[in-house]
């Protein structure tokens, strides 16, 4: 750890810099560690708010996992993740994202779920909508509306407790929380309780008893936790998934126009529009702490930038335990970032099929979101499974065309086909063999609801929790499939808490609860960092 | 029976009683019902009775002697057994004889174990059905700390475990004691509860010596001085009487009204047949308990020869989350984790909650057949041979039972003044504690 | 360091390795059991004891007490992370009192930190935690072994004590560095320490030749066996708190929390020399203490552990530990008051026959004083001689 104390670089450092290393560069009000979203989003905030924000990126490229690719001759995939869900429309709203050229292909796409009876459903984007939908029974049919009109209020009454909050600054943050929650209806908050401790398993078992409801449900509640359906807890995932929206609607999925990659785009121009000072290729080696307080950062290459403030958007193992390391943590955070253990991940492939679809069910079909419901009985199997290190022979898919949703990304008698399968099992270093049976696993559950599909196969590309990892420069278990919710808010309680050091924000993965592309942990830090920098100026 | 109670109390097991007799001595109104077809039995070692429950019954009064279990005695499929004891000091002892390291932080484990449990909030959210209002749950989520705790109590067993032993044995001890009342895996989340709890002095179970009047007996007699009404027709029927009351119909066309129905232990509601029972502390309990009594002939001892100890076969720590799985996928496992003790009368007790509560074969689940029974019945015997060569030549009698949580519908369903208390270590505590606070909570 | 709280429930305590030798000097044979080892409470008689310790030298078997042999690259970061003792600062040789606090800045345990050479440090705790080490330890080059039992250890305490060691063929080179030498064959090794804020003496030597030793010094010294009754009284007039009778240590079952400052220790946990585990934490609970430990010297000769303190007639908090001060003639005791409770004057109620109040004055021990001239250092002095 060199945490020795350095004079403080002159004004003219900055210029310096840029031409040599080993220099102190001074005058910045901000360093934000990490180009993804999250980093972006809080640089943006920090820079709007007239801070001189310089944002270090590790890789060459702004973004991190989320990133354009060449997955076969002539198309471009997108790296990281395919549909938006959780996006927080506090940020969209405040960094202006659509002027800076965000826009949705679709705004709220249906849901056609497969299962492995053979039957079809289909959901409307709107899920309040859901239950209007015929199904062949009509009791279905009004137990359904019943329980998504539960469930997606109780949703949007735990909102805020999905939010991450938990910064030390953030008091009041907290009354309003309790505030929020104290108002609930004596049914809601008996309610609360089994919702809280419940597994999804239960619940659904009780509502929908063996119908395709049931598997449907816990497909989605299962879909990319680490949290088996039967455990306790499981059922939040799902309320955590229908707190989130997508353009302004609860619950629903939307595809930006050219994909995740646009929303970085929208993110960086918004970075840029707020005067932050983005550099690529910038690795930071140690995180500077003098006395409480954070006092900048060391670079890899020797030079070091000095600021009052640094919020750290990467994962917590390389926030905490590499750049500030073990001894100077308290020891209770850093037990709770060496007591994880991933064990499920997802895997994101992108296939390029050959030939156009032919009939108009499919078509439509191509403009929807899919997902592949394996039965209860084979989903607790696959969790079982991917928790001994096994790949499942029955995945949850979740596929759409990016090809039809978006027109610009339309191909000459080509599709290009983007999927996310869970429940994987979690590998550090995943080796050839073990790639080869992931993508077996994926088509096989894929020909489960498109037979004949993988003979139109051209190219496919496969991309583990590792891969992105290593794209991002991250620890792969950052990337691992997220515990059951009441651990997410642990650890999320944790990592923002800073470790108590003075200046220092963290809103990596592990500040955010539940999976997809949020920037609500950015937009946190941000706003806990500004208000503690008024204060100090005050 | 006719009237109207505040309680029906459903079974006359150790917990029932207890919690039924704290109740008619705080004043209560109370009925117990009685399953129709008891066997006259030796009993089983029985959860601790925790001082205020002793005072609450004054059971110093009667004449009852309890002998705590000597030891917990683990028996892996390779090395000596591991064995714990009722003392932090003797098990550290042990621990160190048998060189291992983890004999320095045994002490600090069930310290850290008993803090943990201590966390009013945490626990009666789990175990005690104490709805948290938003404002509750607020606070936990407000809390650093206090979520620190909920996610460790309410995380997988096999993460604590390792974050405090090295030893692989020691491991596999302690999660078979915690894990084997619930059935569930040491990598389940939810399953550090279990440990946590299974540390407590009330956890240790105690035995009725050879003589003496049982625990059982003794509580019942406490029951019928406290003006408790006992029944032992069938139920024929439940339904809601007004907002706040449930009329119970018996077979004999007597009929009652009551408050509330009260499960003190899920073994007790699902014998009643009420899936509502089927709780195991945090979920949905997906396997069976299957029990058997063997009379044997003289000279068989377990390995170590202490009969007062309570001893668990597994061949691994992986052994349990395997057997969960099984259990929970609806087949038998070959490895299967079994318990057992001897009665005072020398009979030999086994049990294993790791057997499914259906099975899945197929594409279909179905329930329990009579040669799943014998399957299940030779599976507990061969495991029990492995540990004592020659225990099937010893066999003059047994008996097997399985309580398997209901396929159909049952009487209680949709009743939502029906209470059932979660498996514990500490069941009579527990059940007092929960019927306690039912009583607070109608006041 | 301190002996804490005797053990609640004692099974079978172990014998020290000192345990054949101040058996055979024990003539009260009164014992009791500290972290599960046998300790003696009175040899002969507390009022000798204690006399002998204040006018020669008294030697206390301290066998009981958690010890660690630190040794790794990273040692003294690890216990500078651990401890607020300054370990990094220590020369070979020093020795450093501290505390062990948790996460939050609560007092989980004393400690004492001694650099015997550049990778090696012995670390003494009042009570084991090996848990608490093992996590300390992570991540960093470092390897905590528990030494307790392996070694005898003698304390020697009182104004003859250079004289005791010189009869035993111990040089001391020094009244504050530690060092080692050869004592008939045996390494042995001396070290200046801290009952509470009384000083002494510590030698160590391996179990094996706990009995020669003994017998060498007890030939050739003056010193006399002294037991924990005795170390009691020596212990609240130099004001040092006994961790689980004067406060619970943090993270055990049922304990209340305190900070350095609401224990009167705040001199040992400097918010401004080097990092240690809490200090964050502890920064913004500075200057905010709920509750106080203050030295008591009671007008009355019963002692009266858990009775209450009274302050204009109301209770502000209890008695945790007392003992009867020869040299007051008083009884002197710690009391655990709320914070808000202000002046030198108390009154406590005193049950039983003779029911009523007895008046109670602060008093300044070593401890407090410290305490005093660093809370003066810091610019925020307290209320003390207000």
């Amino acid at each position: 750890m060199s945490n020795q104390k350095n004079p403080i670089g002159d004004k003219d450092g900055r210029e310096k810099s840029k031409t040599s290393a080993h220099l102190i560069e001074g005058g910045i009000d901000a360093i934000v560690i990490g180009a993804g979203a999250e980093g972006l989003a809080a640089a943006a905030y920090l820079g709007k708010a007239g801070l001189h924000t310089v944002l270090v990126g590790a890789g060459p490229e702004i973004g991190g996992r989320i990133a354009a690719r060449e997955i076969a001759s002539g198309v471009d995939g997108v790296d990281g993740e395919h549909l938006v869900t959780v996006l927080d429309p506090e940020v969209i709203a405040e960094l202006d994202l659509y002027r800076h050229g965000l826009e949705f292909a679709a705004r709220r796409l249906d849901t056609t779920y497969f299962f492995e009876s053979g039957n079809v459903l289909r959901f409307d984007g709107d899920l309040a909508q859901a239950a209007l939908l015929s199904l062949d029974n009509d009791d279905d049919c009004e137990a359904l509306e019943a329980f998504m009109g539960e469930v997606l209020e109780m949703s949007a009454f735990l909102r805020p407790a999905f939010r991450p909050f938990a910064f030390p600054a953030a008091g009041d943050q907290q009354r309003k929380l309790e505030k929020a929650l104290s108002g609930a209806a004596p049914e809601m908050a008996a309610r609360l309780r089994q919702y809280l401790l419940s597994s999804a398993d239960e619940i659904l078992r009780n509502r929908f008893g063996d119908g395709p409801l049931r598997a449907l449900l816990l497909a989605e509640t299962a879909f990319r936790s680490a949290a088996a359906p039967g455990e306790p807890f499981s059922f939040l995932s799902l309320l955590r998934r229908y707190a989130g929206e997508a353009a302004g609607l609860q619950g629903a999925a939307a595809y930006p126009k050219g994909g995740a990659v646009s929303v970085i785009a929208a993110l960086r121009r918004a970075a840029q529009a707020a005067k932050v000072d983005v550099r690529a290729a910038t690795p930071v080696k140690s995180i500077l702490i003098e006395g409480d307080k954070v006092g900048g950062v060391t670079l890899a290459d020797g030079g070091q930038l000095r600021a009052p403030i640094v919020v750290a958007a990467i994962d917590a193992d390389q926030a905490y335990l590499k750049m500030i390391g073990a001894g100077l943590l308290d020891i209770g955070l850093q037990r709770a970032l060496t007591a994880r253990k991933p064990e499920i991940s997802s895997a994101r492939m992108q296939i390029v099929l050959k030939g156009v679809a032919q009939d108009d069910a499919t078509r439509r079909n191509m403009m929807r979101r899919l997902v592949y419901a394996p039965s209860p009985e084979a989903l607790t199997k696959a969790f079982i499974e991917a928790r001994a290190g096994r790949v499942p022979e029955r995945l949850i898919v979740e596929a759409v065309f990016p090809t039809a949703l978006d027109e610009g990304a339309a191909l000459d008698k080509r599709q290009l086909i983007s999927v996310m399968a869970h429940p994987l099992p979690f590998d550090a270093e995943p080796d050839a063999a073990r790639r080869e049976a992931i993508r077996t696993a994926i088509l096989d559950s894929i020909e489960m609801f498109a037979a004949g599909f993988s003979g139109r196969i051209e190219a496919d590309d496969l991309r583990l929790a590792a891969d992105e990892a290593a794209a991002a420069k991250a620890n792969p278990a950052a990337y691992a499939a997220k515990p059951d919710v009441l651990r997410q808010w642990a650890l999320s309680s944790a990592v923002t808490g800073s470790g108590g050091i003075g200046g220092f924000y963290f809103c990596g993965p592990e500040a955010q609860i539940g999976a997809g592309l949020s920037c609500a942990s950015g937009r946190a830090a941000a706003r806990a960092a500004l208000r503690a920098y008024r204060k100090g100026a005050a | 029976m006719n009237g109207s109670f505040d309680f029906l109390v459903i079974g006359d097991d150790e917990a029932s009683l207890a919690a039924a007799g704290a109740a008619a001595k705080a004043g209560a109104r109370i009925a117990v019902h009685r399953p129709s077809e008891r066997k006259k039995r030796s009993p089983a070692a029985t959860s601790a009775v925790p001082n205020f429950v002793w005072r609450r019954l004054d059971l110093q009064d009667y004449d009852l002697t309890l002998e705590p279990v000597s030891a917990r005695v683990t028996l892996l499929k390779e090395g000596g057994p591991v064995t714990s004891y009722a003392s932090a000091r003797e098990t550290a002892d042990a621990l160190e004889a048998a060189e291992s390291e983890d004999h320095f932080v045994w002490r600090d484990f069930l310290e850290d174990m008993a803090a943990l449990c201590e966390e009013e909030y945490l626990t009666n959210a789990l175990y005690c059905g104490e709805a948290p209002g938003g404002r509750q749950f607020a606070a936990l989520l407000a809390d650093p700390q206090l979520l620190d705790k909920a996610a460790r109590l309410f995380g997988p067993c096999a993460d604590l475990l390792d974050d405090y032993f090295t030893d692989p044995r020691l491991k596999a001890h302690v999660a078979a004691h915690a894990l084997s009342l619930a059935g569930s895996g040491p990598r389940e989340a939810g399953s550090a509860s279990a440990l946590a709890e299974y540390i407590e002095a009330d956890a240790w179970r105690v035995r009725t010596p050879k003589e003496g009047p049982s625990l059982r007996a003794v509580l019942e007699r406490v029951c019928q001085d406290a003006g408790v009404e006992f029944t032992a027709e069938k139920i024929t029927g439940v339904e809601p009487a007004s907002g706040k009351q449930l009329t119970v119909t018996f077979a004999n066309d007597a009929r009652i009204k009551v408050k509330h129905v009260f499960f003190a232990t899920p073994d007790a509601a699902a014998a009643a047949g009420t899936g509502g029972g089927a709780m195991n502390g945090l979920g949905y309990a997906r396997h069976a308990l299957f029990s058997m009594r063997f009379r044997l002939a003289d000279g068989i001892e377990p390995p170590g020869g202490d009969v007062k100890a309570l001893y668990e076969i597994i061949d691994s720590a992986e052994d349990l989350q395997k057997a969960r799985d099984a259990a929970v996928e609806g087949r038998l496992y070959e490895q299967l984790p079994v318990e057992f003790e001897f009665a005072p009368n020398g009979e030999l007790i086994a049990r294993s909650s790791y057997m499914p509560a259906a099975f899945y074969e197929d594409g279909e689940w179905r329930g329990w057949t009579g040669q799943d029974r014998q399957a299940a019945a030779a599976l507990i015997r061969e495991r029990l041979s492995s540990r004592m060569p020659g225990f099937a030549s010893h066999i003059r009698r047994f008996e097997a039972e399985v309580a398997a949580p209901p396929a159909g519908p049952s009487p209680f369903a949709g009743c939502d003044r029906v209470i059932v208390q979660s498996r514990r270590h500490d069941a009579i505590g527990a059940a007092v504690k929960l019927i306690d606070r039912v009583m607070t909570g109608d006041e | 360091m301190i002996f804490p709280a005797e053990d609640f429930f004692a099974d079978a305590p172990r014998p020290t390795p000192l345990y054949a030798a101040v058996a055979s000097a024990s003539e009260a044979n009164l014992w009791t059991s500290v972290n599960g080892w046998t300790t003696a409470r009175i040899y002969s008689s507390v009022s000798g004891e204690y006399e002998t310790a204040k006018s020669a030298a008294a030697l206390a078997d301290l066998g009981a007490l958690a010890r660690y042999a630190v040794r790794g690259r990273e040692a003294a970061a690890f216990l500078g992370r651990l401890t607020t003792a300054p370990a990094v600062s220590l020369q070979v040789g020093e020795s450093a009192r501290g505390l062990m606090l948790d996460d939050q800045g609560h007092v989980i345990d004393l400690a004492e930190v001694s650099r015997l050479s550049e990778d090696l440090f012995l670390l003494t705790l009042p009570t084991p935690h090996a848990r608490h080490i093992a996590l300390g330890a992570r991540g960093l080059d470092v390897a905590a072994e528990d030494i307790s039992g392996q070694v005898a250890a003698l304390g020697v305490f009182g104004p003859q004590t250079a004289g005791v060691l010189a009869a035993a063929g111990l040089k001391s080179a020094s009244e504050t560095l530690a060092a080692s030498g050869i004592l008939r064959g045996v390494e042995t090794a001396a070290r200046p320490i801290q009952f509470g804020a009384m000083p002494g003496v510590e030698l160590i030597f391996p179990k094996e030749e706990a009995l020669t030793i003994w017998e060498r010094i007890m030939r050739r010294g003056a010193g006399a066996p002294i037991g924990l009754d005795a170390l009691e009284i020596l212990r609240l007039e130099a004001g040092g708190p006994r961790p689980g009778l004067d406060f619970t240590p943090a993270g055990k079952p049922g304990a209340s929390p305190r900070t350095p400052e609401e224990l009167g220790l705040a001199h040992l946990a400097p918010l401004d020399r080097g990092w240690f585990n809490g200090r964050r934490a502890l920064r913004a609970l500075a200057g905010k203490p709920r509750r106080r430990l203050i030295s008591l010297s009671i007008d009355d000769e019963q002692s009266m552990a858990g009775a209450a303190v009274l302050q204009d007639g109301k209770p502000v908090g209890r008695i945790t530990s007392c003992a009867w001060s020869p040299a007051r003639k008083r009884i002197i005791a710690f009391a655990d008051i709320d914070a808000a409770s202000h002046g030198n004057n108390y009154e406590i109620s005193v049950a039983g026959p003779a029911e009523g109040r007895v008046p109670a004055k602060l008093f300044e021990t070593a401890e407090s004083a410290l305490a005093r001239v660093f809370a003066g250092v810091q610019g925020n002095s307290t209320d003390f001689r207000r």
